[in-house]
This record gives C-alpha cells, structure tokens and sequence, in this order.
C-alpha cells in the first residue's frame, strides 16, 4: 500500500488525477446540540469507506448509520449518520469532529458547541402540535428525567414519562385536556403538582380554563413564550 | 520591370500600406548566400491580394529583415540583391506574430530567371514567449463548429467551454480558461475590446463570413494587452483588397435527434421523459469587399440575418423560444499615401426574442421579450513618421442596450411564484433596462532599433476608456387596480395559500415588495493605461520585456469615487530558437495579469439603490401580512475598503465610518485583482508545416474582492486572503497547419482548477442550476470570532450559524477550497479536416472532457438558500463526456475564382446523451440530471464565393 500511495502520485505528473480527493471530514450538521446528548447529527465529507466510524469531542459518536447502496447511492462515501451522545462533564463548550475511515482520520476543529441545558427539564418541541387523547407524543428538550417527572397538557391529570434517548427524549401519551382547544404542555415533579418547566408565572392552564394545579400565578408577559403546546379537537 | 524597380529601393527599410498593430503580423528573415554568408543590402518586397501596393525592406549588415504589421492571411515575399537569383516565396502571417523566412541566395551573373520557393516555411515564431493559437479563416470554415467566434474558441487548447458552468447545460458562450471563471476573458474586434463593462462577458458578434483570423491568447499576454486572467480573443474581421471578393451563403440548422430522454423536471421534483430539444435556425450571410480605388480605397461589408425557433424540453411547445437576429459590418479603408492609412468602421447586431424564458417555470401570460442592440464605431489612423517606426491611433466608441420586458406589456399585473413547484404565473416580474458603452481611444508607437547590445523592436503605448452603464428596473405588478406597484404574490398550496390570480390576494402566502427609491443605477469607469514593452533579440534568444500600468476609477453616488488603483503588472519572457531556423522553442514566461473591477463593481456597494426589497408574510394568527425580511441599500450599504469609500463613511456616519475600518483592517483594503502565472514550453516543427510541443502552466489568483459581514451591521468589500484561485497544467499540442490538403490542431491538457471561488464576485453562490458557488461570502459571514461565537450558542442562536460552514478561517475549516466547477482533469481535443484534389472537404472535430466538479450545496436557513457546501467545494465528478461532430462539402468550381460550396454538418453525431448538469442542492431532486449533451443536429448550407 505504502509503494502505491507514494509511486501513484509520483507516476502522475505533478501528481494531478491521483487519487484527487482522497478522505477528509468537512461538517456535521447541526453543528450544535444539548450537552443531554442523543443528537442525530448527519457528518459529512469524503471518502468514507464501509468502516467510517467518528468522535465529537473524543466521545464516540453512537448508532452509525450508512447509506443504503441501493437507495441513496449519491451519499455513499460522501456522508452517514449517527447519534451524538451525553457529554459526561455536562460543560458547554466546543468540540471537535473527528472521522477515521480506511484507516486514516481526519477532524475539524470546532465543528461543534455543546449547549448547556437552560433550565430541568427544558421543553424545545414535540414531534407534533396536534394531537388526540392516547396519541404517543415525543417531547425534545433537555434535563427531563423520565423517572422522577411527569407531564401535564393544560388541565389535565399528569402522566407519566418514558425514556425515548436519555434525559433529552421522552415520550408520552397524550392525555385528556377536558375540551378541544391549545394547551401548554407542561414538566412536573413526581406529585404532578409543582411546575417545574416553564417558569410558574407562566400557568400551564391559563388562559384556556382553570384546573386543581396548585398555582395562582397567571400567565404574564413572556414567561410562556417558547413553550410547545398540543391543539386537540382540531382548532386552529 | 520589377527588377528594375526593386533597384530603386531607398537604402534603408520601409513600408508601405499598414503599420503595426494589434490585428496584424510582422515577417522577419535572415539572407544568406550559398557560402552562408550573410547578405546585406538584398531587397525584400512582400505582396499580396490583401496588402495595398507593395511592402518594401532591405536587409542590413547581419543579412536580417523585418516587416512590420503585415496583415494576417497569405502573402508572396520577393528577395533580390544583385549578382544574385531572385527567390519568391509564400508566406503566411499570422496576427501579433513573426513569420520566419530564412534565405540561401544562389549567384548569378545575370538577373536570372526567378526561382520560386516552395518549400513550407517554419509556422513557430521563436521571438515570442506567448501561447496563443490562430484559427485561420482556412480552419474555422472547414470544420464542423458553431458559426461564432465564440464556439470557434473550444477547440483551443486550455480553453473549457463546452459546458456552461453558471448556470448549467450547454455553453453560453463564454468559456473558462487556465482555472479562471467565465468572467476573466477579454475579447477584441480588431484590436478593441468589445467586453460587457458590467458582466464582463463577451459584448458583440461578428460575421462568421467576415471573420479573417482569430487569435486566442491563453497565457503569456504581452503588455500590449490586458483586462484578461483567463484567455483574450483578438478577433480579425476582412479587409476590403484590390481584387473584388464576397460570398452569399445560407445555412439550415435543424435537430436530428427524435425520441426523448430523462431530464429533471423541478415542477415534478423528479426526472421525467421529455421530447429532446427540437430546434430549425435559418441564416443568410453575405460578404462582399474589394476596391473602390485600387491601392487608394477599399470597402468591406457583411451581414447576417438569422432566425431560430428551438423548443426547449421543458418548455410548453406552443410559446417555443423564437430568435430574430441580425450583424452587420461595413469597413472603409483609405490609403493616404504609402505612410499614412485611415479606416472607419462600423458594426450593428440586434436581437429580438419571444419567450426568452427558456426553463419551462414560465407560463406563456409570464414570459418575457428580450431586445439587444450593439452599434460599434472604429475609426483607426496609422502613419509611419519615419522608416522604423510606427505609430496608431485608434479611436471608437460601443454601445449597447439590452432589454427584457414582460411579453403581455402589462405594468399593473402582478407575477405569482408558486413555492411547491418554483412555476411563474400573471406576468413577468420586470421591465429591465439596460444600457452600456466603452468610448476611448488608444495610441500605440512601435520604434525597432537594431545593433545595440542586439536588435531591439520597442513598442510603447497609452490608453483611455470611459466604460458606463445604466439600468432601469420597473417592478410590474399592483396589489388592486391602481394601486401601488411591484408586488410579486406568493402562492403555496400545499400549505392553504391558492393565492387566486385577479383575486384580492389575501390568500397568498406572503409577497414581495419591490420600490423604486432613486435614479435609475448608472456607473462610470474611467482606465488609464500605459504600456512599454521590447522584444529584445540577442542571437537565437529573444527577450520579451515589458510592463503594463492601469490606473482604474470607479465613480458613484453621481461623481463619488470609490475606488481608484494603480496596477504595475510585469510581463516577462525569453524565446531561445535552439536550432537557429525557428523550428525549435525554447520559451519561459512569467507575468501578472490584472483585471478590472468593473462596473458591476461599483454597483455593488451602491448607496443609490434603485429600489428597497421587502418580504411579507402570512400571519394567521392576526390575519395580516407581516413584513419578514428587508433588503435597504441605504440603510445597509456595503463599505468599499478605500480609502475614499471610507472617509466617505466617515463623514455620513463616523460610527459606521470607523467600525468599517476595523474591518478592513482585519481583511484587508482593497488591491486590483490579479493573477500571476509562469509557463515553460517547449515546440518543436519536426515535418514541414506540422508541429509539436508540451508546456508546462502554474498560475494563483489573488485579491479578489469580496463582501464580507463585519458584525451583522456592517459588510464591507475587502480582499480577504482565502478568496482565491489556483492553477497548473500539463499540455501537449499537435498542430498542423494549413497546405491546401491538410490541417489539425489537437491537444491533451491535464489540469487542476482549485479555489475558494470561480468567478469574481459579480454573482451569489446560490442556486439550483449550476456548478457555480461564485461567493465565498457565506463562509465569511460566519462568525469567526471564538467567543463571540460561543455567545451565539449559549444565548440561543446557534441556527443563525447552522450552514455557515466553519469559523471562516483562512485554514479553511469549512471546506471552501476544492475543486472549481469548470475542473476537469483530463481533456482531449482533435480538430481537423482534409480536402480532396477534386474539391471535396471532410472536418471533424471530437473532444473528451473527463467530467467537471461538482458539489452538493446545503441550505443555509439564515439565507433561506443553498449557500453551504457540506462535503467541500468540487467533491464530486460529471461523468465523461465525448462530443463528435462531422463536416462533408464539396466546391463546385465556376470559373475563376468563383464557387459553389455545398456544404452538411453533423453535431453530436453519435447522439450521445451524457449528463452535463447535475442538480446541486441538498434536496429529495440532488444529483438529478439538468441537462444534457445538445442532441444530434445537422446544418446544412450554401455559399457562393467570388
């Protein structure tokens, strides 16, 4: 391998055509995420072989998926995708994308920022905006612990949590608000009583119906703001 | 009697009819006698069907001579000293080049008969460093090409133009070139650029019939020339002769390729089968020149109607793209005596098309009429105050306006762009009105100075140009009869906007807003040059030396200059005739080749934008339109890093003024844009006429402009570092000229075209069509601060840098530096064609292009486009592509010199269907086919000649 590495190029005059691209790592997209992990990260670059394998900030990046040669031929060798895991330090901060394929590695400085989780049990969005009772509802955020948390949908009676990817992912079944309507969809300690996310100023309930919540506060300024929520019944 | 007459010849070397100049040839040659022993004194007259009156020189102690500013084309030169056989010989000059005749005299003790010389001259001018390659009218209308100077330029070796890579599918006429993009060409019409001052692309057609010769300049430009990175086309049309000459020919052009193929259709977001391009063009052409006075007056004149109508695959074939388009020439040229010449000439092209829209998104009530008209005036004196020198004065003036306009006529109704599928309905978005000129005028003074420290031809000059150009936009569209203008609605059905055509468009998914807030854009450049340059011959080595010094001045704001810059730009080279008969090369150039900024330039950063852009879009939640994005050139203009622009800034707002320094602190203040370049060749004539030669190429571009996002506040236009080109090559030439029999012209280049951009900075890197990525901007835009980066993620704005690609970094963290999109590694090009004793002609012309690079482009949300290039610029390769087109015709002899041709081309004759265009951005249609290889078509054609 070694002869032909070197005696290509110098056969090649001015070593033009040899082997012109060769392997190297350019991006991952997004380039940023929760320090929570269980990121779906897509990496992409150059010359990956079948055994392409790499690290965001030294960890190594988990549930490597690569083209299917079948159906998405044009990303053969150029991309795959993978799962960037919790950073252990829970620091934010930059990291490096590191790929190692055909035995060679390549990284880009910087290429990702681990975000600091904002607030326990940070809501970021759910995978849908509308919803019927007993619909699966996934919730993405950061610092939801599925063990010791529950969620409310407006008024309705807290449910229960399950762990999708680590505390950034986790599902649940989507409750019985009372009437069709918009609700703010709500993290609660285990009583399902005290809000834990968004902030108590922003009342969950409020302005759509007063429910047994616990809280007296209601919904001022943009306390709210950001807060996904569920339309049941079809109302827009 | 004409024996008699040489016997008067003055002692020293003069000439008669031209002087040198751009558009023009010199013959040069050394006298021997049979003991090899140099003759001096020996008269030498050069004459020929195109050269008024006779060209007188005599040789001087060295048995040497030279013929200044002969015309390109075929000339018979007469040697005769007394005691001595005269020798006639052929020679053929080539433009801006040295034909070498070298002569053995054989004694005798009489006049004697006259003994012609048949034996082929050598074709390599072993004084010049240069590379350029003449296509001869003997070339180009022998073999199957395109009848434009244009398409006539591909078979050049080094010259990449058979697939336009800005926007996709076939070329559009303006090639790359030694790794530079579609914008670093200048093109010449006898001897004055007729380049667009604003898109820098070519600005005028010629005649193909009134085509003399063309001269394609690749590297090594002498400092006679300039504003080109990329190659310089000098193009020589006819000149009127003392013998009466012309043609009538017609031409029919029509595919010949039934059947269909897959090609991306973007409305289906998938490749569909569609009926191949189906087109029929008529062209008639006359020429006729000759002499009003002869030796005193000569005429030219050409024109050239045409017609086409070609139905685009996706194009709705009832409304096909329909061309009417006509040039004509006209040429006086009087001979004032035999120092002095005038000439006038004038040229006239127009252009009407219907349905200029040609990718099929365009209903017929949007589509648009495209007018251009060119008017050229040359007006060209020359004089030779004394017998070694020469001096020229050219003058002229271009204009031209290109205008496109809604083919309905209406103002008041509004375009509606549907964003599911990209298709245009209501109307054409535009009234675009555009106007251009180059006025000035050049005065060149060659001066040959002999036997010190060698043989000295100085040639020293000075240039002026005024390049303008103005541009009215008038936005169509009305929200309700009446009122407002410049409304483009937006539909989105899938999301629940039908936005109804004639409705109240209140259910649209938002619109844009376009108003008119100032004068119509006009420009001014103002370029000086001044340019020395000596070709310095010392024995069989020649040094050429020279330097080229442009001062360009961009105005704005009506009057404000914004840029003004001297350029100093070297040319330096040495030719070593190794074997002492101009049969063999040796030759090393290196020099720096600046290019103007140009209008487009000055636009830019134009504080007088002639409209505000605004985007609106649905809320549903208030049921109102809310305004999304704005585009205000005056309140977020682009600083030019000058210090003119800058102390502009610091006057109108010394916040703006000083944060704009920083930043062209940090990225450099503005320098003409330039690339240097050396090569080394060497060319040897091993048959007669027939000559081979190998070069080798390395050029990087530097300093080229680019806009660059300071602190989201403040953009300024600067001369970043990792703006950049880089080029070399290996190529091999084989070139046959002309005998009557036979001619080729084939090259292998091997080549590396990389960069962090392939243009200038005129066009965004966004894009579906093309291969392009002109702008490094989005890169740049990054934020590259570390910290304040980290600020961005931490406070929750990291989508505002999703896309950007990378710190911005010179490093190139982002993947910016690769291959350009007019890469290709390997390139074969064969031309030639072969004429029968009984008058029968077969061309062919094939080339190979391994495939150009491509990428996929990822959308950058902060733009709302595909800006990105997530796997590095030029990370992937069009497959191989073969072109293969046939000429067959035969002349019928009439008598005299007059003739019939019947002539049939075959383009593309295999058919070949290969992908030249994929689609780049990052979406279910990536790496779809765009377009392919023009399908076979056949040309078939008609001409009499006199």
């Amino acid at each position: 391998m070694r002869i032909l590495r070197i005696g290509i190029p110098l056969l090649c005059l001015f070593q033009l055509s040899c082997d012109p691209l060769g392997f190297r790592a350019v991006s991952i997209s997004p380039i940023y995420g929760w320090v929570d992990g269980c990121i779906d990260v897509q990496v992409s670059g150059h010359g990956f072989d079948d055994d392409v394998s790499g690290k965001v900030g030294g960890l190594a990046l988990e549930n490597v998926v690569l083209p299917d040669p079948e159906t998405q031929k044009l990303d053969v060798g150029f991309t795959f995708w993978a799962r960037v895991p919790a950073n252990p330090t829970q620091e934010a901060g930059f990291a490096d994308l590191e790929v190692t394929s055909g035995g060679e590695t390549d990284s880009v400085v910087d290429a990702f920022y681990f975000v600091a989780c904002p607030a326990t049990g940070y809501e970021e969005y759910l995978s849908t905006d509308t919803a019927t009772e007993g619909d699966t509802i996934t919730l993405y955020g950061c610092g939801i612990d599925a063990s010791a948390h529950k969620v409310r949908v407006g008024p309705s009676k807290p449910v229960d949590l399950t762990s999708v990817c680590g505390t950034s992912q986790v599902s649940f079944t989507a409750p019985n608000p009372g009437e069709a309507g918009t609700w703010y969809v709500g993290i609660f300690d285990a009583s399902g009583k005290t809000q834990i996310y968004p902030d108590p100023a922003c009342d969950i309930s409020v302005p759509y119906g007063a429910v047994d919540t616990g809280i007296t506060d209601t919904a001022e300024g943009d306390s709210c703001a950001g807060v996904p929520t569920l339309t049941y019944g079809g109302a827009r | 009697m004409r024996h008699d007459f040489l016997l008067l010849l003055p002692a020293i070397a003069c000439y008669a009819s031209v002087v040198q100049a751009a558009e023009l040839g010199s013959v040069r040659g050394r006298v021997l006698d049979d003991a090899s022993q140099p003759v001096a004194g020996a008269g030498i007259v050069l004459e020929g069907v195109n050269v008024a009156g006779q060209m007188i020189a005599k040789t001087n102690n060295s048995g040497t001579f030279q013929i200044l500013s002969v015309p390109p084309g075929n000339h018979e030169l007469l040697v005769t000293r007394e005691g001595f056989a005269p020798m006639r010989y052929k020679v053929h000059v080539r433009t801006n080049q040295s034909s070498f005749v070298p002569v053995t005299l054989q004694r005798a003790d009489t006049a004697g008969e006259e003994i012609v010389v048949e034996e082929a001259l050598p074709v390599i001018d072993a004084t010049r460093s240069a590379t350029s390659t003449e296509l001869s009218v003997d070339l180009i209308q022998n073999l199957p090409v395109g009848r434009s100077f244009q398409d006539v330029t591909n078979m050049v070796p080094g010259v990449y133009g058979r697939v336009d890579t800005q926007s996709g599918g076939p070329s559009g006429g303006n090639p790359s070139v030694r790794g530079e993009g579609q914008y670093g060409n200048n093109y010449l019409i006898d001897g004055i650029s007729t380049r667009d001052p604003a898109t820098k692309t070519f600005g005028s057609d010629v005649n193909f019939d009134a085509i003399q010769e063309i001269q394609v300049y690749t590297d090594g430009l002498p400092a006679e020339f300039g504003e080109a990175t990329g190659m310089l086309v000098n193009v020589v049309t006819k000149d009127g002769a003392d013998e009466h000459f012309g043609s009538a020919a017609y031409f029919g052009h029509l595919s010949a390729a039934p059947g269909t193929y897959m090609i991306l259709d973007t409305t289906e977001g998938m490749e569909v089968e569609r009926d191949k391009r189906d087109f029929l063009n008529h062209e008639l052409s006359l020429t006729a020149g000759g002499p009003i006075m002869k030796e005193r007056l000569w005429y030219f004149a050409a024109i050239d109607m045409g017609r086409s109508k070609i139905e685009y695959e996706a194009m709705d074939p009832d409304h096909p793209y329909t061309s009417f388009n006509g040039q004509g020439l006209g040429k006086l040229t009087w001979f004032v005596n035999d120092d002095i010449t005038a000439q006038y000439q004038v040229g006239y092209a127009f252009n009407n098309i219907e349905n200029y829209e040609t990718s099929g998104l365009y209903a017929p009530e949007a589509q648009a009429l495209y007018e251009s008209r060119d008017l050229t005036n040359i007006l060209t004196f020359r004089w030779r105050p004394s017998a070694s020198s020469n001096l020229e004065l050219k003058l002229s003036s271009l204009n031209s306006s290109i205008d496109v306009v809604p083919a309905s006529g209406e103002e008041e109704v509004p375009s509606v762009i549907d964003f599911d599928t990209g298709a245009i309905t209501g109307n054409y978005d535009s009234f675009d009105y555009n106007d251009r000129s180059r006025l000035g005028g050049s005065l060149k003074f060659t001066q040959v100075v002999e036997d010190v420290l060698g043989d000295h031809t100085f040639k020293v000059g000075i240039e002026e140009w005024m390049l303008k150009d103005a541009r009215e936009i008038v936005y169509t569209g009305s929200w309700s009869e009446g009122e407002g203008d410049g409304y483009q609605f937006w539909r989105l059905d899938s999301g629940g906007y039908p936005c109804t055509a004639g409705g109240d468009y209140l259910d649209c998914y938002g619109f844009t807003e376009y108003s008119n807030v100032g004068e119509p854009l006009g420009h001014k450049g103002l370029v000086t040059v001044g340019f020395l340059q000596d070709d310095w011959q010392i024995g069989p080595l020649t040094l050429n030396l020279g330097v080229r010094i442009e001062n360009e001045r961009l105005y704005q704001n009506e009057g404000d200059v914004i840029y003004d810059k001297w350029a100093p730009a070297p040319r330096l080279g040495a030719a070593w005739d190794v074997t002492g008969d101009s049969k063999t090369l040796v030759s090393v150039n290196a020099g720096r080749y600046y290019d103007l900024a140009g209008n487009t330039f000055a636009d830019w950063g134009d504080t007088r934008s002639a409209y505000v852009y605004k985007e609106y879009q649905y809320d549903p939640s208030t049921g109102e339109y809310v305004m999304i994005w704005e585009q205000n050139p005056e309140t977020n203009p682009l600083v030019y890093c000058t210090e003119q622009s800058l102390e502009y800034w610091d006057g109108e707002d010394p916040d703006m003024g000083a944060l704009a320094r920083e930043a062209c602190n940090q990225y450099g203040m503005l320098k003409p844009y330039h690339t240097d370049k050396i090569v080394v060749g060497i060319e040897r004539e091993i048959l007669p006429l027939f000559a081979v030669g190998v070069k080798a190429i390395l050029s990087q571009t530097r300093d080229i402009p680019e806009d660059v996002d300071y602190d989201l506040d403040v953009w300024v236009i600067a001369n970043p570092e990792s703006k950049l080109r880089d080029y070399r090559a290996l190529e091999f030439t084989v070139e046959k000229k002309y005998d009557g029999v036979w001619q080729a012209l084939a090259s292998y280049t091997l080549s590396e075209a990389k960069g962090t951009t392939p243009g200038q900075f005129e066009l965004a890197s966004g894009g579906q069509t093309g291969s392009n990525g002109n702008e490094v901007g989005v890169y740049l835009d990054d934020v590259n601060d570390r910290d304040v980066r980290q600020m961005y993620f931490d406070y929750g704005y990291g989508w505002l840098l999703d896309g950007l690609s990378g710190l911005g970094t010179v490093d190139d963290d982002a993947g910016y530096y690769g291959y350009l999109p007019y890469h290709s590694f390997h390139v074969v090009k064969v031309a030639g064609s072969y004429t029968a004793p009984w008058g029968t002609t077969v061309g062919a012309v094939y080339e190979y292009d391994s495939g150009h690079a491509w990428q996929r482009r990822s959308m950058v949300e902060l733009y709302g486009d595909y800006f990105g290039f997530p796997e590095g610029r030029g990370s992937r390769f069009m497959p191989a592509v073969h072109y293969f087109d046939l000429r067959a015709a035969h002349s019928f002899r009439l008598g005299g010199k007059r003739s019939v041709e019947v002539s049939v081309d075959a383009f593309n004759v295999l058919d070949l269907e290969s992908p030249i265009t994929y689609y780049e951005n990052d979406n279910p249609m990536f790496g779809l086919t765009m377009y392919r290889q023009s399908p076979r078509s056949v040309r078939a054609g008609l001409k009499f000649v006199y």
